[in-house]
């Protein structure tokens, strides 16, 4: 169905039209591509499809070869040399769209229209912009795969299976739109909105509308067959392309070759510098770029460290100045590489990453379940986990209904757990919740319930008997994004027993109904999860926080306002007790909380310090000196440096059971060797994106922690069969390679049956 | 089958499954129950019975036990459950961790 032409020649047309390229092949390259996604694969290769080709070189000399395209012979053209030809000399107008498409003959300078074209500085510019600007750019990603909507979509380039460039941005796989384009539409060479509509375009973050359209000033110093390309009328909406002039077709075909060669030698040095510039465009904003002027922490007189006693990494007396030391030793002696000594097993090496997961009885018996749920009569005799189970996977497959949750109400149960009410209306709340029998309520869990006015229903509900929820433990509102201060004051005064209260995302929730809860339930509350409540201004309830006198979970991530001056007292308040602190994205916060946290919790579990920038390796020290019995760490986007992260975890690691060390840059292998050494108790880890740990390294943890479960490598294209195929560890599943499933060990390793985290059950 | 290795399971009705060993290992209560150092009655004579395990649904964990260990050797088909059956099945697997 597409024409062999287009095929080719879409891709070039497309890529010659704001098209971004991601060429790579080499890790430089791709460390341009640093986004937290799912799957990236990147793959170019010699004698890769034209456009991957081409893209690798990063400009936009697609050539076609309208001639020559016997099917996809693509794949042996060693250079792209065949590709680069546009023997697409006639110029005419038929052969617009290829032409067009190109964008960048590298033959002839081509210098298109703004979108396609040349700018002054002579870079190449790659611009992606968003579907919702006129111009669409196409991300020249996979040929094949997915579009947007999911639906797979044909390559136009069959090649591509084998050499597929993946911008691992999540699980979209950006359709090379080659075919979907039409090339040869017309003699025109227009990209209509309909054929841009076409395309599938990624998130609204892609739309970097650079201004300067791709450069292909591949100044050949044109001898008058060159065809040069001016730019003309940047006609933004249009994307005509014109060429200036151009030479008649008998006398380039030959200065084509000559040039090529040229060419090709000035693609390289573009290429770099392109990549440059396309990695900017990916860049985040680095928010401490945004510094305001530290104001005097005034509170700090009181804190535990006073500005004088803020001291240089390792100068404390503790544990992790004296793991600092070590480190710094065994680095000075040999280079960290040297220290991971691990060979691959070579008995292994016809090992598939995947060991098929034996799916469990119960998980089968579960599904078949949930595919037969209109039927079922009864949950009588089933146990609070196993209706936990079937309602997660009923919710996963939107198969939750009213009639299930009929179910799960009869009689007097204790737990009713439902993580996705979005299904839910408010009928069908007066006819289940409402009515059912919940004096022996323990658990409510009715997350996401955004349809349901909450408030009111509440109010009607709680109206016809007083004491309701007399048993009620732990709540649980998660994503109630229409209940409001009342509604929860309301609920609250007929909950007197309860321990755990989730409102994360509840963006109506202010420091008012937190300051209702201080009041009612103050020392009894155990666990609080605000996170991503937005209206919460975090100073304003610190009078609230102080009566929360033992507190054990606080999940505070998202919130803004949340500073230093409010770690401070809270911990100074609730540390003794606090087993789970939650402080994702609380950007502000610098190292003057970890010294509080260090200096208060000593039986903090469990934390999550995820990007926070400020944060630096004098926190970690203070984190290590005080914390020493920590459990779940999820570190994502810290500036650690690999010696105090070696450190941290050599002095406090040893009770480590789960460690997120996501897009750390810096960490590699003393990190590494240290891990292997201390934390034999490691179930899971994730080093997505840490792109220096090697494959030695990996193999060196893997083989020393033996209970680990589950392993994440996400992004991690320098981690290859040597790793896979030469580890020795027989339980470990490893997650986030190519192509392989990523869903099947979400429930490895979920407890089951708890209900406060921890303590118990009043 | 010889002797050694095989385990009679038995049902709420009496009825008695014999059946390898390392099928009946793909279960984790049955495993501790047979391997360990413990003397739990069940490892001196091969046999563990299920009181509240009916007949019919103690055949279809036989039949996973069996479909368990060959899909872990390569061969993955699908192994279907009658509707009937799921929910019993689903608290017996979950009494025995398998």
């Amino acid at each position: 169905m597409k024409r062999v032409n287009e095929s080719v020649e879409g891709g070039s047309e497309n890529l010659g039209l704001k098209k971004v390229k991601f060429s790579n092949g080499n890790d430089e390259s791709c460390a341009a591509l640093d986004r937290n996604e799912a799957e990236e694969r990147v793959l170019v290769e010699d004698g890769g499809i034209d456009s991957a080709q081409v893209d690798k070189i990063g400009d936009l000399s697609e050539i076609l070869v309208p001639e020559s395209i016997d099917g996809l012979s693509v794949g042996c053209v060693k250079e792209s040399n065949k590709w680069d030809l546009d023997l697409n000399v006639d110029l005419s107008l038929g052969n617009e769209e290829e032409e067009k498409g190109l964008g960048f003959d590298l033959n002839f300078p081509v210098c298109t229209t703004k979108d396609v074209g040349i700018s002054e500085n002579k870079s190449v510019i790659i611009d992606i912009l968003s579907d919702d600007s006129d111009e669409e750019v196409e991300i020249i990603g996979y040929s094949g795969g997915y579009n947007e909507k999911g639906k797979q979509i044909e390559s136009g380039l069959p090649h591509n299976s084998a050499e597929t460039l993946s911008l691992g941005l999540g699980t979209y796989r950006i359709d090379d739109v080659f075919g979907e384009s039409s090339v040869v539409n017309g003699g025109e060479r227009r990209y209509t909105r309909e054929e841009k509509g076409k395309a599938s375009v990624v998130d609204s973050w892609l739309s970097l509308k650079a201004k300067s359209p791709v450069d292909l000033d591949l100044q050949f110093h044109s001898s008058d067959e060159l065809i040069r390309i001016n730019e003309p009328n940047e006609d933004v909406d249009d994307g005509t392309w014109q060429l200036a002039e151009w030479a008649p077709r008998s006398e380039s075909a030959e200065r084509l070759f000559r040039q090529e060669e040229r060419a090709l030698r000035f693609r390289e040095s573009l290429n770099r510098q392109a990549l440059r510039e396309t990695a900017k465009r990916f860049a985040r904003v680095k928010n401490s770029d945004q510094n305001k002027v530290n104001e005097p922490l005034s509170f700090l007189r009181q804190a535990p460290l006073s500005r004088s006693e803020v001291q240089e990494l390792g100068n404390t007396q503790g544990p992790f100045s004296e793991a600092l030391k070590m480190v710094r030793e065994r680095t000075s002696k040999r280079a960290a590489k040297q220290l991971i000594d691990w060979k691959p097993c070579l008995e292994n090496q016809n090992r598939s990453a995947t060991v098929p997961l034996v799916p469990s009885l119960l998980d089968l018996s579960i599904r078949a379940l949930a595919r037969n749920a209109e039927r079922m009569v009864s949950l009588e005799m089933v146990p609070d986990n196993l209706r936990e189970r079937l309602t997660n996977v009923l919710c996963d497959a939107s198969k939750m209904n009213v009639h299930v949750m009929s179910l799960l109400v009869k009689g007097c149960p204790t737990e009713i757990r439902i993580k996705n009410c979005t299904w839910l209306t408010e009928n069908q709340f007066q006819e289940t919740i409402a009515n059912c029998v919940t004096r022996d309520l323990q658990v409510l869990q009715l997350d996401l319930c955004g349809r349901l006015m909450l408030d009111f229903l509440l109010k009607n509900a709680l109206a016809q008997s007083s004491n309701r929820f007399s048993s009620l433990v732990i709540l649980s509102l998660r994503g109630a994004c229409r209940l409001s201060d009342t509604g929860i004051m309301h609920l609250l005064e007929s909950t007197p027993a309860v321990r755990s209260i989730n409102l994360g995302q509840c963006t109506l929730v202010t420091c008012d109904a937190i300051i209702f809860l201080a009041n009612s339930l103050g020392p009894n509350l155990r666990e609080l999860y605000i996170d991503e409540c937005l209206k919460i201004n975090a100073m304003l309830t610190l009078p609230a926080f102080k009566k929360f006198k033992n507190l054990e979970v606080l999940s505070v991530a998202g919130i803004r306002t949340v500073t230093d001056q409010f770690i401070c007292e809270v911990v100074s308040v609730c540390g003794h007790s606090m087993k789970e602190l939650d402080l994702a994205n609380c950007l502000e916060l610098t190292d003057y909380s970890l010294g509080a946290i260090g200096s208060n919790c000593a039986d903090l579990c469990s934390l999550n310090i995820s990007n926070l920038h400020k944060l630096t390796d004098l926190g970690m020290e203070y984190l290590a000196n005080g914390c020493k019995s920590i459990q779940k760490l999820k570190l994502c986007r810290n500036e650690f440096s690999d010696e105090a992260m070696a450190a941290f975890i050599e002095s406090s690691g040893e009770c480590l059971t789960e460690l997120l060390l996501n897009n750390m840059a810096k960490i590699e292998a003393n990190t590494a060797f240290s891990l292997a050494k201390r934390s034999r108790k490691l179930l899971s880890l994730d080093i997505s994106w840490c792109r220096r740990i090697s494959n030695e390294a990996l193999g060196l943890i893997v083989d020393s922690c033996s209970s680990l479960k589950l392993l994440k490598v996400f992004g991690c294209r320098q981690i290859t069969n040597v790793f896979v195929n030469g580890h020795s560890n027989p339980v470990v599943r490893i997650m986030g390679l190519n192509l392989t499933p990523i869903m099947d060990h979400l429930n490895l390793l979920a407890t089951e049956g708890v209900l406060l985290r921890h303590s118990p059950i009043p | 089958m010889k002797k050694e290795d095989t385990v009679k399971l038995i049902s709420a009705e009496g009825f008695e499954f014999v059946i390898d060993k390392k099928a009946a290992m793909v279960s984790q209560t049955i495993r501790n129950m047979l391997t360990s150092p413990g003397s739990f009655a069940e490892t001196e004579h091969g046999e563990v019975t299920f009181p509240e395990i009916s007949t019919t649904i103690l055949e279809k964990i036989c039949q996973y036990f069996y479909w368990s260990l060959q899909y872990a050797s390569g061969k993955e088909t699908e192994f279907h459950i009658e509707p009937e059956l799921t929910l019993e099945l689903m608290m017996a697997a979950n009494y025995l961790h398998t």
